[in-house]
């Protein structure tokens, strides 16, 4: 496999996590969605590699329209 | 009179360390991060009274990282604390279910008892032959540079290489030892973080479970990054200059020495270059391509550890259902394993980790509030 496929679609993917992360911690206690203050994520460029980390503009705030994030 | 020129190209907790010991021994040193912030991998933000690191959060094998800092002259405890985590972590399964993992050694095999039938007498002898390993492992072979495959065989290291286990899978390993799905999904997941499936693993690596179960797991006070402040401190004052921000772009050769760095347009001087970098970025981008050891080709067969979406998330409110360290395994490993490593895909339900360290240290996030890291 070539270690540098592009990742297509990213907020998509970073979105389904998201979502999917939530609902397991909501196992938890509480309905996260209404206890959110602060979100950011690192999503790597390439898939499945790690030589992902080189760039420097990784560090992203969550799009505030996810339904998560409407707090 | 310090002697020498030497760039270090990233400022990870390797290339920190490089630089420290460098100039502890006379050479003068300039440590060059394309980051603002120093720590790699290991580095740490904060905002809105949150703070996080970014990747690591915690060690194992303190004592190794105690020889570097008294190899530079120094003491640890001068610059951070370390904490065992009471419990080392908790891991969920379906339904909501939870085991906390214990530091307390009677208490962990109270566990395995409770897992299966003379779980603890079964766990004592895993861990007595995973503790073999493991100091084969540290004496013969971890403080060798790594030069020649002849460092590999040593006459300790033959007498035992049944013992090593290295023709069989940690999976297997594990399987026939322990009958409880729990106990082997415990003693399977140290390995995956060595970017593989414990059926591909050599069982030679359970000598992780023994540092994880025996030696246990440590959380530098502040966080990952305090070990990232203890070094960029010495490295200031044994006169390492630091750049951050800025990015190396490639070598300047004279004939087949190395003369300069190219920094954003200008060339930064040099007579020695230590790459901290990964290894394919620094081979690929930075070295001209007559002085390149491997080929595109050669970088597109190798197989390398998954990387990962991470998210970094503060709420208003404590959780109490978390620990400090917390592994969801509510979901199946060998298809989490099968998208990753034989499909490469985004699994569908994967396995995660989530790192709330406000748990158990107060200092990184605002009062009655958590910061979640997974």
């Amino acid at each position: 496999m070539p270690i540098a496929t592009e990742i297509e679609d990213t907020d998509s993917i970073r979105e389904s996590y998201f979502n999917q992360m939530l609902d397991r911690l909501e196992n938890i206690p509480d309905n996260m969605s209404k206890i959110l203050l602060f979100t950011k994520d690192l999503m790597p460029s390439m898939i499945l590699n790690q030589i992902t980390m080189h760039s420097k503009e990784m560090l992203t705030a969550l799009p505030i329209h996810w339904d998560r994030l409407q707090i | 009179m310090k002697t020498t020129k030497t760039t270090v190209i990233g400022g990870g907790l390797s290339g920190l360390y490089a630089a420290c010991y460098l100039a502890k021994k006379g050479v003068q040193v300039t440590l060059i991060e394309k980051n603002e912030t120093l720590g790699g991998r290991a580095r740490a933000f904060s905002e809105k009274g949150f703070s996080f690191d970014m990747g690591p959060s915690w060690y194992w094998m303190p004592e190794l990282v105690d020889e570097l800092f008294n190899d530079l002259g120094e003491k640890r405890e001068n610059y951070f604390r370390l904490k065992q985590l009471e419990p080392s972590y908790r891991v969920f399964w379906k339904n909501g279910e939870f085991t906390d993992i214990p530091s307390n050694m009677s208490a962990l095999e109270n566990l395995f008892n409770e897992l299966e039938e003379n779980g603890s007498v079964k766990l004592r002898k895993f861990l007595k032959d995973a503790q073999v390993k493991y100091e084969i492992a540290t004496k013969d072979f971890m403080q060798n540079p790594g030069l020649s495959w002849f460092e590999l065989i040593n006459w300790r290291a033959l007498k035992n290489a049944l013992k090593l286990d290295v023709f069989k899978s940690v999976e297997s390993d594990v399987a026939k030892r322990f009958k409880s799905e729990k106990a082997r999904a415990i003693l399977n997941f140290p390995v995956l973080f060595l970017g593989e499936m414990p059926s591909r693993i050599p069982s030679l690596y359970t000598l992780m479970n023994y540092v994880d179960l025996e030696l246990g797991t440590w959380y530098p006070e502040g966080g990952m990054h305090a070990l990232v402040k203890a070094l960029e401190t010495i490295a200031r004052k044994e006169g390492v200059e630091i750049i951050t921000g800025k990015s190396a772009e490639s070598f300047e050769m004279n004939e087949s020495n190395i003369s300069g760095i190219k920094v954003e347009n200008a060339i930064l001087k040099t007579e020695q270059v230590l790459a901290s970098g990964d290894y394919h970025f620094i081979e690929q981008n930075l070295v001209p391509e007559k002085f390149r050891r491997y080929s595109p080709s050669y970088w597109n067969k190798r197989k390398l550890a998954p990387s990962c979406l991470i998210f970094y998330v503060g709420v208003s409110k404590k959780i109490p259902g978390l620990q400090h360290h917390n592994l969801f395994f509510d979901e199946d490993l060998t298809a989490h394993g099968k998208q990753i490593y034989e499909n490469p895909s985004w699994p569908d339900k994967p396995l995660f980790y989530v790192s709330a360290t406000s748990v158990t240290d107060s200092t990184t996030a605002p009062e009655g509030c958590e910061n979640l890291f997974f």
